[in-house]
C-alpha cells in the first residue's frame, strides 16, 4: 500500500508540515512505518535535509505509554483503546494521506517533531502518587484483604500508562483524567487511604501549576484513552478534593 | 494545598460552577412554571404576579440569592476560560471529536447570550424601562396588570423572536451544564450515571418547549387581550 505520511517537523531548521510518501505493508505497526520513513529520509538525505523524524516509543507493545502522536485528528489515531504502538497499517487505505502531530499543550511543549516534554505528569506523580510505606520482602497477598469490587475499581484506574491522550484529546489540555486515576486507584485501597488528602490536594496543585486546562465534561479524554478510563475518575476526584477541603 | 486554594483550584471553580448553576436552574424551572399560569388567563397570571410582587423582603432575598449566584458563576466561568484558553497556545492542524456536542463546545456564547437576554429581561418586565408602553396598566381589581403587558409586548414579532432565539441559547446551555453539574458535583458515577446524563438534555428540551411556547403563543393570537 502506497500512504503519504504529513508529520509535523520542528527542529531549528524546519517548523511545519512536511509530506513523506512510502510503500508500507497492511501488517506493519504505525511505528515500524515511520520506521520505514526515517530510512528513506536518510537514504535520500539530499532531498530530506530536516532529516529523520524525532518520535517517542519504547516498549511497542501498548503498556510504556511513549508513543504520543495525534493522527489524523485522534490521539493514537483512530482504532479505539489503542496505542500508536497496536495500530498497524491495515487501518488506513492505499492511497491515503495521514496527518501526524505532537500532543498541543502548553504543559507539555515540543522538544523536536513529535517529542514532548512529558515532565508534567512526572511533577504532578511526584506530588503525591505514591504510598508512603517500608519497602522490603513482599506482603503475603492475603495479608490485608480487599473486596474484588474495590480491587477491580482500583486496577482500572491503575491501567492509566500516563501517556498524555487525555490532554491531547481535552479541548482545554486539561489532565484531569490522569489526576483523577492516580488519586482514585490509591484513595480506595486501604494501603492508599492514609494520605487520601494530602496527596488529592498535592496532586491537583501540582496539575493546576503546571498550566493544564480544568474539566469542562466533554469526555473526549475517556473516547482517546487507549486504556479506557472513565470519566468516573474526574467525578470521584471532584469529592476527593472536596473531602480534603472540609476535613483540612 | 491550603483550604482556600481549593476554591481557586481548577476543580473548585468548577465546583462554584456546579453549586450556583444548579441554583439558576432551579430558578430556571420555577420561574417557567410560575409562567405558563399565563395560558390560565389574564386572572390566574396577574393574581400569581401580585402574590410575587406581595412577597416584600423574601422577594428581595431570593434576587440577592439569584444576583449572588450569578456573579459567582460568571466570576469562576471568566477565571476558567481564561485559564483553558491558555493551556494550549498553539491548536492542532486537525483535532476531530469523538465525544463532545454542539451544546458542550458552545457554552461560552450561550452563556453570553444568556447573560444579555437576562439583562433585557429585567429592563423589559421587571424595570420596565425597555417597553414602558402597558408597564404600568391595572386591571379591574386594581392589580397590576401584567397578563396585557405580556401579551402585547409578545405580539410584536421583534420581542417575541428575541425571547424565542435566547431561550433556545439557554435550553442549549442547560442541555450540557445540567449534565454536567452532577459530575462536577460528583455525583454522576456508578449506577446514577445514565439517568443523570439524561436530566441536562431533558430540562433543556423541557425549557426550550416551555419558555418558547409563551412568546410564540402570543406572537400567534392564541393568548390575546
Amino acid at each position: 500500500m502506497r500512504v503519504t505520511f504529513k508529520v509535523w517537523r520542528e527542529n531549528d531548521e524546519v517548523r511545519g508540515f512536511r509530506s513523506y510518501a512510502i510503500e508500507a505493508n497492511e501488517h506493519m505497526s504505525f511505528l515500524e512505518a515511520l520506521d520505514v520513513v526515517n530510512e528513506m529520509i536518510i537514504r535520500e538525505h539530499e532531498k530530506y535535509p530536516e532529516g529523520p523524524i524525532a518520535f517517542d516509543h519504547d516498549c511497542r507493545e501498548g503498556i510504556c505509554g511513549m508513543c504520543s502522536m495525534v493522527i489524523d485528528g485522534h490521539p493514537h489515531g483512530p482504532r479505539q483503546a489503542t496505542t500508536t504502538c497496536q495500530l498497524h497499517m491495515r487501518s488506513f487505505g492505499d492511497g491515503d494521506e495521514i496527518l501526524v502531530e505532537p500532543w498541543r499543550a502548553r504543559a507539555f511543549p515540543v522538544i523536536k517533531d513529535l517529542v514532548v516534554d512529558r515532565t508534567a505528569f512526572d511533577t504532578i506523580q511526584q506530588a503525591g502518587g505514591y504510598v508512603s510505606v517500608g519497602t522490603g520482602a513482599a506482603p503475603d497477598a492475603n495479608a490485608l484483604p480487599i473486596g474484588k469490587t474495590v480491587a477491580d475499581e482500583a486496577f482500572d484506574y491503575a491501567a492509566c500508562i500516563g501517556c498524555g491522550a487525555c490532554v491531547a484529546a481535552c479541548p482545554n489540555a486539561s489532565g484531569m483524567l490522569f489526576v483523577g486515576a492516580k488519586v482514585v486507584h490509591l484513595a480506595i485501597l486501604p494501603q492508599g487511604n492514609v494520605e487520601r488528602s494530602q496527596r488529592v490536594s498535592a496532586m491537583v496543585a501540582a496539575h493546576d501549576e503546571a498550566g493544564f486546562g480544568g474539566c469542562t465534561n466533554h469526555e473526549e479524554c475517556e473516547a482517546a484513552c487507549p486504556k479506557e478510563i472513565s470519566v468516573d475518575a474526574i467525578a470521584k476526584l471532584n469529592v476527593e478534593l472536596m473531602r480534603a477541603a472540609v476535613r483540612s | 494545598m491550603a483550604r482556600s486554594a481549593v476554591w481557586t483550584s481548577t476543580i473548585g471553580l468548577k465546583v462554584a460552577m456546579a453549586a450556583s448553576g444548579l441554583g439558576m436552574v432551579g430558578f430556571v424551572l420555577f420561574h417557567m412554571a410560575g409562567n405558563l399560569q399565563v395560558f390560565a388567563g389574564r386572572d390566574v397570571f396577574n393574581a400569581y404576579a401580585h402574590f410575587l410582587q406581595s412577597l416584600g423582603g423574601l422577594l428581595w432575598i431570593a434576587r440577592l440569592g439569584l444576583i449572588g449566584m450569578v456573579a459567582l458563576h460568571i466570576w469562576a466561568a471568566t477565571k476558567l476560560a481564561l485559564r483553558n484558553y491558555a493551556a494550549r497556545p498553539q491548536g492542532y492542524a486537525s483535532l476531530k471529536s469523538r465525544r463532545t456536542g454542539v451544546y458542550a463546545k458552545t457554552m461560552l456564547y450561550t452563556g453570553i447570550v444568556v447573560l444579555a437576554y437576562i439583562g433585557y429581561h429585567i429592563a423589559h418586565l421587571t424595570l420596565g424601562v425597555a417597553h414602558p408602553e402597558y408597564f404600568n396598566a391595572l386591571d379591574e381589581l386594581g392589580r397590576k396588570d401584567v397578563y396585557t403587558n405580556f401579551v402585547i409586548s409578545f405580539s410584536n414579532p421583534i420581542i417575541a423572536g428575541t425571547y424565542v432565539i435566547a431561550n433556545v441559547a439557554l435550553a442549549a446551555h442547560l442541555a450540557h451544564a445540567t449534565t454536567s453539574v452532577f459530575r462536577s458535583l460528583g455525583l454522576s458515577v456508578g449506577r446514577f450515571k445514565q439517568p443523570l446524563q439524561m436530566v441536562g438534555p431533558a430540562v433543556g428540551l423541557i425549557v426550550a418547549v416551555g419558555n418558547t411556547s409563551m412568546p410564540i403563543a402570543c406572537w400567534l393570537g392564541v393568548l390575546s387581550v
